[in-house]
């Protein structure tokens, strides 16, 4: 977890259940990948741990916090690698990398032996190029299981080797005002986005209107949750050996000091409020779909310190406190060639809804096929 | 970083206090330039929406 806070060598002695998962199925497990500290934020410069760099820019950065894998996804390395998603960590990297991200329903992958970022929040899922592989890698690590008491039966009704390829009756609900309106939204991405709609609508799909209420709230209560639950994971390391953390990740996990008990109580009380929010707004529609980031992949100067993150508004959040499904697919790119990503989101444990839509948009589009110019890396 | 406001710093070496850190003036500045950030993020949450709202938060299933 690119931290000096465990020992050098640390290893727990067996396998995490998604990685006993995957090698029981027959994949061939290359190896670990860089990200952030903790999954909170960028190694400090000069920690020993390296930054990964975007594949499309190196002097972007690729996002975080599962940017290793996005990176190795994107450049070929691999076809297709794990992930955790707190709040956006898979589908950030897939949208800023140009590959696709799952960010399962929670409690639909089991998190046994997986360092926390936020006990209630946490979802590890799959990173790929395409809908049809994140599909793959999902049958083999979903289900319940006993080391994670949060894991659920819940069936997966769509396997990777369904055929699909028909947008005929979906219905796509598109909340325009907020994730299409918010002025920290970069105007290709929302025109990449709204074309991905526009696409889908003449092969099929119809396009409703939709309105979600409660997001600022919705918002403020997934900060608190994580950064409350990130505290007390990481409490007694920061009493007694700050030092080991890097600055970013110190800071950003200090934050849930400055929370009350009240605080995070009435968050969870939010957090109910946005989920009747949020199902209520899907009565009539079967997927939600909204830019998956509000820009193309910024400067790595810069990113991943305290003051950008908590200033810029998430389009990630929303699903996270309700525990439902959401996936980035690419949907773009922009002028100077970077990667743009389409969100879509669904009921909790409707992964098929998700996977459904992504694949057929990706048959329907190739911008999931392109790969970064080898000449990017000198 | 612009001026400290006393309020806040009071609040902070308080807060750290209780929870027994210790941190780099850096870090301690830091915590009080995010406090108002996450004091008004915390108040954003009492609405009078959640005044139904008794279950704190049930998983949907």
């Amino acid at each position: 977890v690119s931290t000096k806070v465990l020992a050098e060598g640390w290893w727990s002695g067996r396998d995490a259940t998604v990685v006993r998962r995957l090698k029981e199925a027959g994949a061939v497990i290359i190896g670990k990948l860089a990200l952030d500290e903790f999954a909170f934020a960028p190694p400090d410069e000069g920690s020993g741990f390296p930054r990964p760099r975007n594949p499309w820019d190196p002097t972007r950065t690729p996002g975080g916090s599962s940017s290793g894998t996005a990176v190795a996804v994107a450049a070929g390395l691999v076809l297709g690698g794990l992930g955790t998603d707190t709040g956006g960590s898979i589908r950030l990297p897939a949208a800023y990398c140009g590959i696709t991200g799952l960010q399962p329903s929670f409690g639909r992958v089991s998190n046994y032996g997986c360092v926390p970022d936020a006990f209630s929040l946490d979802v590890i899922g799959p990173l790929a190029r395409t809908a049809r592989d994140c599909a793959l890698m999902l049958e083999v690590i979903a289900g319940r299981e006993p080391g994670d008491p949060a894991t659920a039966d819940a069936p997966l009704d769509y396997l990777a080797g369904d055929e699909i390829g028909s947008l005929e009756g979906v219905r796509i609900g598109l909340p325009r005002v907020d994730f299409f309106t918010t002025p920290e939204l970069q105007p290709e991405v929302k025109r990449a986005a709204l074309d991905a709609v526009e696409l889908m609508g003449r092969a099929g799909a119809s396009v409703i209107d939709i309105e979600i209420p409660y997001l600022d709230e919705a918002r403020a209560a997934y900060w608190l949750i994580m950064l409350a639950e990130g505290y007390a994971y990481h409490e007694a390391d920061l009493r007694t050996r700050p030092h080991l953390y890097g600055a970013n990740a110190r800071r950003a996990i200090l934050a849930g000091c400055l929370f009350t008990a009240a605080d995070y109580i009435q968050a969870q009380r939010v957090r109910a409020l946005a989920t009747s929010a949020y199902l209520g707004a899907m009565a009539g529609v079967d997927v939600i779909v909204t830019p998956a980031s509000l820009y193309v992949a910024p400067p790595l100067e810069g990113w991943g310190t305290v003051t950008r993150m908590f200033a810029r508004p998430s389009f990630y959040g929303l699903s996270t406190v309700v525990g439902a499904p959401a996936m980035s697919v690419p949907c773009g790119f922009s002028q100077d060639g970077l990667p743009i990503g389409l969100q879509i989101m669904a009921r909790p444990f409707d992964e098929a809804g998700v996977l459904r839509v992504g694949d057929a948009y990706q048959r329907l589009s190739n911008w999931h096929l392109r790969r970064p110019p080898a000449e990017a890396w000198g | 970083m612009g001026m400290i406001d006393p309020e806040n710093e009071r609040m902070i070496d308080y807060i750290l206090r209780e929870h027994g850190l210790v941190l780099e003036p850096e870090d301690r500045r830091a915590l009080i330039d995010l406090y108002p950030v996450f004091r008004e993020m915390a108040q954003r949450l009492r609405t009078p929406a959640t005044a139904e709202i008794s279950a704190p938060f049930v998983r949907p299933r």
